[in-house]
């Protein structure tokens, strides 16, 4: 019996990458992926190509290397997302062949990936307050991208109701203790009227590669009139009369630490205030002191629990623990 | 081995019990009950008999079964752990029990059951959030527990149990005298086997343990008690119980936890055991606390993310009230289930899972516990700011507790029954502590934009701090203080990254909006520009939280004492739903209900009395 002429196979494919890309990924991402073509017949097309087709236009070849369970892939590549945020499109390219009785078709396919700016956030410390009006000091702006990218030497600002008031460069180390936050040292000028003032630091991003997205930090202090007296304290236990020393003191939102002879000069505007005195083990409160020039005063601090003491009274029926 | 009792269940029963027993089985199995049916309520083999059999070897069990056996019974305390003490072990241990003891004579402290029986009723105590403290305690029992109380107390001491000054007072024990005593075991670092949580309960434990192991007290150690075996689901004697084999293993090990003591313990390792009971059952399981099912039929805020103090040393599974209820027991007093500090708790020990008890590396638990915790005391929370699942305030930090119960000096001219009580509410409690209104944990319990249905649950509190307060407070932010590989201590560069590390915990259920967190931090750093906190009145807040890197710390209210439970009478008997008796069934401690006391008061009292009745039951059903 004849047999019947060859006929050509025309064998469909499909083709992708493994595993699949995300959706939405960051910018400037390096993804680590394998290109497959997966016959319906499950025939094995080691040794032939695959072509990919990058955003900007760039072709790279890749074999197909791999035959597993009726699919063949190519060794593991390294792909990088643009630097640009927004969406990205990639071709795959599948040429198709003829090979004795067997053809496999070619197939292409086109993959949208949105691509992402960098998260990042922005933190302010080291905020004097209060501040004299119109007084210069500084603060410090840090900025961390999410993935951890080195933001060195890229600007921040200061900024006082969308005016920017400071500038700084984002330095060489990460601040002590953090992951991978840059920061900068901005010198700021306090404004010329006492109120609270609501400022912000920020990170524009321009300029950042990959993209980053901007962010700020509301930061607050307080704006006084300068400190033209002085309040002169002097904290006694009341039961002894001894100095208290080392106590925090308040004259409203002033502060200062008495010395060793239970004193401390605390420098404020004219004005009337509330004056605390708290201590590990002592209290002291002077109401409505007026201020009109420079004054002394003398506080006599009462005894309060010790921290240890209210700590032990807590747990005083609970478990004494394990060190 | 004794045989089992058992008879046919005729249609009648079928239809008279057997129908009430399917409504029973039905309510518990909702709450992971394992309900026996009609038919299965006895065994076909006892493996083990005691005349009494207690479930559970802590501060309830341990007395009962003591007593039990100075009363000539045979004892078998069947107990879940790997060793005896539960939630007893790991308290302070301070014994509040007075009613005319040798040590409060020793001390010239006037006393008597009366007293102790009118102050635990006395209606007119109001704690400062206007709660009564004992105007819902079942009379009955107060009667009982007063009148047990001293010879309780004495019997303790005759067991080993050393108190020693101070004395104090505190915790629902009364205003008329000082009542509250410590216990003593020298040297509280004891060997860490001995009391595996470092507290002062092992002082009372195991020199319990040791005298009853010395009297013959048998210990089937390892075994749960599923069921009570009763002759007919809701009717009859209780014959016995069921219990499942349940070794406990250190995580990564195939060695099984040993007991401190193996004097008396029962060497079985088979799947199940029924072991009968010829005069009684003593449930002494502890309570419910760590049952969410169960605690939340008190408080249905309770939703699992409130930890449990105990645990993971003892767990207070509810399994006493179940395996009751299941045949026909009624709960009690549910009205002292509320607004007490020890049912949900404010701890000043924040950044790991367990923070009631400070699981060290040197408690053979640590491998469980993982880290010790960070303990900012009192003052710590001037430094910090709590939020909630969202990443929001929700009260002045620096806020007090529920209040702890009143005792002995807490109110002045205090006159029993006075009316004039109502009016001196207690503003601070012996030890000087002051307890205001308290709204901190009731603001952390309540519901916010991250509650789901349906339970609404308000999730995990984080108290977030920066690197400035940690320098401040020398707080040690690094393990084995903080637990950072499960998820209950985060460390960030900034609030926006700290926000989105929270959702690695797996109490946090919905993602914590980065912008709320750092929106409530800016804006309580400007309160501290004012000097005032406009939202929540937090007294002259002080610190900003601006330097990084920041933290947040596990700080969710946790679950302690359980303060309600089964019916009981002056006996201790449980009494069903029709207030009958339950012939061959006790109860006593925190699985009871009836009595507002926390600790080891009514805990020891409460099995004193079982104990003893328990070892002459004879049955009956009259109360």
């Amino acid at each position: 019996m004849a047999a019947s002429p060859p006929r050509s196979l025309g064998h469909a494919v499909t083709i992708g990458v493994r595993p699949a890309v995300p959706a939405a990924v960051d910018a400037g991402a390096a993804l680590t992926v394998r290109l497959f073509v997966a016959c319906r017949s499950g025939c094995d097309l080691r040794g032939r190509i695959v072509r990919l087709v990058a955003p900007d236009g760039a072709v790279t070849v890749h074999e197909l290397t791999g035959h597993v369970d009726g699919t063949t892939v190519t060794d593991e590549i390294c792909v990088h997302t643009p630097h640009a945020a927004g969406v990205s499109t990639w071709g795959l390219v599948f040429p198709g062949h003829a090979a004795g009785r067997v053809t496999h078709d070619a197939a292409a396919v086109a993959m949208d990936v949105d691509v992402r700016p960098h998260d990042t956030s922005v933190v302010v410390w080291d905020v004097p307050s209060p501040v004299p009006v119109g007084t210069p000091f500084t603060v410090k702006v840090g900025v961390r991208c999410a993935t951890l990218c080195r933001l060195t030497g890229h600007a921040v600002e200061v900024r006082a109701d969308g005016v920017t008031v400071g500038r700084g460069t984002l330095g060489a180390l990460p601040w002590p203790d953090t992951r991978g936050l840059h920061w900068a040292e901005v010198p700021v000028v306090a404004p010329a009227t006492p109120g609270l003032a609501h400022w912000a630091g920020i990170f524009t991003g321009v300029n950042a590669t990959p993209d980053h997205r901007a962010s700020q930090a509301p930061f607050t202090f307080r704006v006084e009139p300068p400190p033209a007296h002085r309040v002169a304290l002097t904290v006694t236990v009341r039961d002894t009369g001894a100095p208290l020393g080392g106590a925090d003191v308040r004259v409203g939102v002033y502060r200062a630490v008495t010395d060793a002879a239970g004193q401390a000069d605390v420098p404020v505007p004219a004005g009337s205030y509330d004056v605390v005195v708290e201590t590990d083990g002592f209290a002291g409160h002077l109401p409505g002191l007026d201020v009109h020039g420079d004054v002394s005063v003398t506080v006599a601090a009462v005894r309060t629990p010790t921290e240890a003491e209210e700590h032990e009274a807590l747990e005083r029926y609970e478990a004494s623990q394990w060190g | 081995m004794g045989k089992p009792r058992s008879r046919p269940v005729n249609r009648r029963d079928f239809i008279t019990k057997g129908a009430a027993a399917g409504v029973a089985a039905t309510a518990m199995a909702g709450l992971g009950a394992t309900v026996p049916d009609a038919e299965a309520q006895t065994p076909r083999q006892w493996d083990l008999e005691a005349d009494v059999v207690v479930i559970g070897s802590g501060a309830t069990g341990l007395p009962a079964a003591i007593r039990a056996r100075d009363k000539g019974a045979s004892v078998i305390v069947v107990e879940a752990n790997y060793d005896v003490g539960g939630h007893g072990i790991l308290s302070g241990g301070s014994l509040p029990l007075g009613g005319g003891t040798s040590w409060q004579k020793q001390h010239g402290i006037e006393d008597s059951p009366d007293q102790v029986f009118r102050d635990l009723t006395d209606w007119s105590v109001v704690l400062p959030h206007g709660i009564a403290d004992y105007r819902y305690n079942d009379r009955e029992v107060q009667r009982a527990f007063a009148d047990n109380c001293a010879a309780t107390f004495e019997f303790l001491i005759a067991n080993g149990i050393v108190v020693r000054p101070p004395a104090f007072d505190s915790g629902s024990v009364g205003l008329s005298a000082l009542r509250m005593s410590a216990p003593v075991l020298e040297g509280v670092n004891v060997p860490s086997p001995m009391s595996p949580g470092g507290g002062r309960g092992a002082a009372n434990i195991r020199p319990l343990e040791a005298s009853a192991r010395a009297k013959g007290v048998r210990f089937l150690l390892n075994y749960h008690m599923d069921r009570i075996h009763r002759e007919s689901p809701t009717a009859g004697r209780v014959l016995g119980l069921e219990a499942s084999y349940k070794p406990r293993f250190l995580p990564g090990s195939t060695t099984r936890m040993e007991s401190y003591r193996s004097e008396g313990n029962i060497d079985l390792r088979k799947p199940t055991v029924n072991v009968r009971a010829r005069r009684a059952v003593i449930i002494a399981s502890g309570g419910s606390s760590s049952n969410v099912n169960f605690r939340r039929i008190f408080d249905p805020r309770l939703t699992e993310e409130h930890q449990v103090g105990g645990e993971p040393y003892s767990f207070q599974d509810a399994s006493g009230e179940l395996a009751a209820m299941s045949i026909g027991a009624s709960l009690w007093g549910t009205a002292n289930a509320f607004e007490r500090r020890r049912v949900i708790m404010k701890r000043n020990v924040v950044g790991a899972q367990y923070t009631y008890t400070q699981w060290g590396p040197n408690s053979p638990l640590f491998p469980f516990t993982r880290a010790r915790g960070l303990n900012i005391g009192i003052p710590g929370w001037q430094h910090v700011i709590s939020v909630n699942q969202v990443g929001k305030r929700f009260c002045d930090e620096t806020h007090g507790e529920l209040p702890d119960g009143t005792g002995y000096g807490l109110i002045e001219n205090y006159v029993p029954g006075s009316v004039r009580n109502t009016k001196a509410k207690p503003h601070a409690n012996a030890d000087g502590v002051k307890q205001e209104t308290p709204l901190y944990v009731h603001a952390a319990l309540a519901m916010n934009e991250g509650s789901m249905p349906p339970d609404y649950a308000a999730g995990p509190v984080w108290v977030i701090f920066d690197a400035a307060a940690a320098a401040r407070r020398k707080w040690n932010v690094e393990p084995p203080n903080v637990d950072l590989d499960q998820g209950y201590f985060f460390v960030a560069d900034t609030l926006e990254e700290l926000a989105r590390q929270v959702t690695r915990n797996k109490y946090q259920k919905v993602p914590m909006p980065p912008a709320n967190l750092a929106a409530t931090v800016a804006r309580y750093n400007s309160f501290v520009d004012l000097g005032r906190d406009e939202d929540f009145d937090k007294p002259t807040p002080r610190y900003k939280i601006d330097t990084p890197p920041f933290y947040a710390a596990w700080g969710t209210p946790v679950c302690h004492d359980t303060v309600t439970g089964l019916r009981i009478n002056g006996r201790c008997q449980v009494l069903d739903l029709r207030g009958q008796v339950i012939p061959g069934l006790y109860c006593g401690g925190e699985s009871a209900g009836g009595s507002n006391q926390h600790g080891w008061g009514r805990c020891s009292c409460q099995g004193y009395i079982s104990g003893g009745n328990a070892a002459e039951d004879v049955a009956t059903t009259s109360r």
